[in-house]
């Protein structure tokens, strides 16, 4: 079973999400401060990390950052504030996708795949 | 008295010829080394030969002259042509060739102006002023050109020239009867540093005397004297002290101090007979036995007039030897001793009939007259009264006749002066104009400068002015794309709790659906309250929240509104407390609609991020036309670095006053912009309860909005 971590503060976001994602097979985890994700990423070893970008304490891009300094797994972005900076600045820091909210799960669902393909390949 | 005067004036002029009698080693020298040279090295020798002979032996030193000046024609150098010239001019004066003297200096004049520096132009401007006095003896005239010669001194600074010219134009006006004037450039000389530290300065001393003899006050005329001998003494020349000694005993004469002459006189008498000059010493003796006739002492004073006669008669000067008969005369007439008188007396006459001397033979007919009067032959003393009276009647004539042309002389030469002066005016009327001029000119140009920078300064402030402008409309564009920024962000997010909560339903992956269509409701709901928040502040953005002013009794207003607040408060759990400190008889003017919104916005918020069991304090009161209104909560609170923030658009204090319910983020901001429509303010602080509090200050007239 594939691991999801979810990092998101808003619960009206993350409880549908969760349960999608439960629903679909993945074995799922919820952080909502910035500052705690980092640490759960080292205990739950996910094989994919789904991060929303302003969130208290530390936001999405620092995370990236500093989980890209001990893993690689893949990390896609979901984010409100949608412009090209945003995207550049992500795929920059390694981020293996971004998805603008509001997004449909179905998308979500296949982005989610296509890249857990493409990291066991 | 002139007779005195002109006796002066001999002495002077003596004196000066005796100052050059030493003849220097130095100047046998420069002979010598004459006699070794050729050609154009003969030139600065030769003039200062020349120079030193002009005194003591005038046709020496105007042929050494002549030799310069052909030297010159053939070398020519303006220079040593203007001071040779000088040279000779005074040397043809000396020899008493008046006319060649004044052609000379009228060329130099001619050359000064021409090619010669300003010394060289005084030197021959002052050597036509001396040309002037001696040959014309028109002072006036001379006195002009001194002045010329003063000015250049002046540029230059030479104060010694500076004060032999003022003490030179001070004799002029002498000589013309100007005492006054006189007297101001004889002092004017005397306060010239470079002049007061020469032997020259005697002579103003001197003359400044001379100015007292001739009002007949000897007793001031004395000290001026005296100043004169000490200056004299100071240098140890004995010419010069002779002149002055022998100056001051007539004073002393005049003044009936026959003693103190007598002493002067007999200090001069050794001086001269080692200088040599006899004219001095005839005078010396002629001096001392008039003393001794007044001091009646009258065998001494024989003595001394025999001295004078014998001087006289060496110096072969029969004006003296008739004066000497004359005084001689006298004593004897005094003494009784008439034949020894009367041998005198028609001496003295015979050689005044010898010269034709008119004041002479008068004189001396006045003594014969009065000799033959003493004897009772009054036939014989009316004889010689009458010749007396016919001289003197031709000597009047004469004298009249020399005062009517000297005054027509005078009266040209003040008509020249005038024309000049004129003429100087005129000139002097043209340069102010042209300074008029120049200065409009300059005030012209300084008032375009002044114009142009104003117009340069004017230009620079409307050019920082629209560069402030336009970084004024940048900073906006730039808040209002980021406001954008921020409000697609706050609308993105209800859009995809939407989106997730449709898509769950669409999937069956919600387990109780009617609550799922609830929270979807209240989703919209949210959304659309912030779409009008966003409306509202984009409407106080452009200046465009109306506000729709009325006048309303403030205790009851605040009175039904928080009853309603105490309600909705309590409703939902919170501890409400109010104060109202209000007279009932104060009314306030203000938007009603929006102000109450301001409150609930605020009391929502108080609820929105208070924790329960929590309580809301509301306090208000009016002071200084002032309505003073206070929201309070209890925790959590804000810390102090945020509470200036949380006015902002969209700030949102993060920790534990956290956004779980969902406000716009936009509220605080749209308080803030209705109160400062009102003219109040509005401020955050931390509470009493350890929560935020909000102060706001409204005015109760809105008389200017």
């Amino acid at each position: 079973m594939q691991k999801i971590m979810l990092v998101e503060d808003n619960r009206e976001i993350s409880g549908p999400l969760i349960n999608l994602l439960t629903v679909k097979g993945f074995m799922t985890s919820l952080c909502e401060c910035g500052d705690l994700a980092v640490g759960e990423v080292k205990q739950f070893q996910p094989d994919l990390l789904l991060l929303d970008v302003k969130l208290p304490g530390l936001d999405g891009f620092e995370i990236c950052q500093k989980v890209r300094q001990f893993s690689q797994i893949p990390v896609i972005f979901m984010s409100a504030v949608v412009s090209t900076e945003m995207h550049i600045k992500a795929f920059k820091l390694g981020a293996d996708d971004f998805l603008d909210k509001p997004f449909c799960m179905s998308e979500l669902l296949l982005r989610i795949n296509a890249v857990l393909k493409r990291s066991m390949d | 008295m002139t007779h005195y005067l002109k006796f002066l004036f001999f002495i002077v002029l003596f004196t000066l010829s005796q100052a050059v009698l030493a003849v220097s080693q130095q100047m046998v020298a420069l002979e010598e080394r004459l006699k070794s040279l050729t050609g154009q090295d003969r030139i600065p020798v030769l003039i200062e030969l020349s120079g030193y002979y002009v005194e003591e032996d005038p046709e020496k030193a105007s042929v050494l002259a002549e030799e310069t000046r052909q030297l010159l024609s053939r070398y020519p150098n303006n220079s040593q042509s203007l001071l040779i010239n000088h040279h000779l001019a005074n040397a043809y004066f000396n020899l008493g060739k008046v006319e060649q003297a004044a052609a000379l200096v009228i060329e130099n004049e001619k050359l000064a102006l021409e090619k010669g520096n300003l010394d060289e132009k005084a030197t021959a401007a002052k050597d036509i002023a001396y040309s002037i006095m001696n040959k014309e003896g028109n002072y006036l005239k001379a006195i002009a050109y001194f002045q010329q010669a003063l000015t250049d001194y002046r540029e230059l600074k030479h104060s010694y020239e500076i004060g032999v010219t003022l003490s030179d134009i001070g004799l002029m006006y002498y000589y013309n009867g100007d005492y006054d004037q006189a007297l101001s450039y004889y002092n004017q000389a005397l306060e010239q540093g470079g002049y007061i530290q020469k032997i020259e300065a005697t002579r103003t001393f001197s003359d400044i005397a001379q100015v007292y003899m001739h009002y007949g006050r000897y007793h001031e005329a004395i000290p001026h004297y005296n100043k004169a001998l000490a200056h004299a003494r100071k240098f140890d020349q004995a010419t010069w002290v002779a002149e002055q000694l022998l100056n001051a005993s007539v004073a002393y004469l005049m003044d009936k101090n026959n003693d103190k002459a007598i002493v002067y006189l007999n200090e001069a008498l050794p001086l001269e007979k080692t200088i040599g000059n006899q004219h001095n010493l005839f005078f010396i003796n002629k001096r001392l036995g008039e003393a001794y006739r007044s001091k009646e002492e009258y065998s001494r004073a024989l003595e001394y007039h025999r001295k004078a006669l014998a001087l006289a008669t060496e110096m072969d000067s029969k004006a003296l030897i008739i004066q000497s008969q004359i005084d001689l005369g006298i004593i004897h007439s005094w003494l009784e001793q008439y034949e020894d008188s009367m041998e005198n007396f028609q001496k003295a006459l015979t050689m005044a009939v010898e010269i034709d001397h008119l004041d002479m033979k008068a004189e001396a007919h006045k003594n014969v007259s009065n000799l033959y009067k003493q004897l009772n032959n009054h036939e014989k003393a009316y004889e010689h009264l009458a010749e007396h009276h016919k001289f003197k009647a031709e000597q009047a004539a004469q004298n009249h006749q020399d005062q009517v042309s000297e005054l027509s002389d005078t009266f040209k030469t003040e008509q020249i002066v005038n024309e000049f002066k004129l003429l100087t005016h005129q000139e002097e009327l043209a340069q102010l104009k042209f300074q008029h001029q120049r200065n409009y000119a300059l005030v012209a140009f300084v008032l375009l400068v002044l114009l142009v920078t104003f117009f340069i300064y004017r230009q620079n402030k409307k050019r920082q002015l629209v560069i402030q402008r336009s970084q004024m409309m940048a900073e906006l564009v730039e808040k209002k794309n980021q406001l954008l920024a921020d409000v697609s962000h706050e609308l993105r997010t209800p859009l995809t709790v939407l989106q997730l909560k449709v898509e769950a339903l669409q999937h069956n992956l919600v387990r109780d659906v009617n609550a799922s269509y609830d929270g979807l409701i209240i989703k919209i709901g949210e959304i659309n309250r912030l779409i009008s928040d966003i409306y509202q502040v984009a409407q106080s953005d452009i200046g465009a929240l109306k506000l729709d002013l009325a006048e309303y009794n403030c205790l009851s207003t605040l009175t039904s509104w928080t009853q309603e607040l105490e309600e909705t408060v309590t409703a939902k759990g919170y501890k409400w407390s109010q104060s109202i400190d209000i007279p009932d008889d104060i009314s306030i003017s203000f938007d009603q609609g929006k102000i109450k919104q301001v409150i609930s916005n605020l009391i929502d918020n108080s609820m929105t991020y208070t924790d329960l069991p929590g309580q809301i304090v509301f306090d208000t009161r009016v002071r200084n036309d002032r309505l003073d209104i206070r929201i309070q909560d209890s925790a959590p609170g804000v810390c102090k670095q945020e509470l200036p923030l949380i006015f902002e658009r969209l700030y949102r204090v993060e920790a534990s006053r956290s956004r779980a319910t969902g406000g716009s983020g936009l509220g605080l901001s749209i308080c803030k912009s209705i109160i400062e429509a009102h003219r109040g303010t509005i401020m955050s602080s931390q509470s009493h309860y350890k929560g935020l509090a909000i102060t706001i200050h409204l005015p109760l007239s809105q008389a200017e909005s």
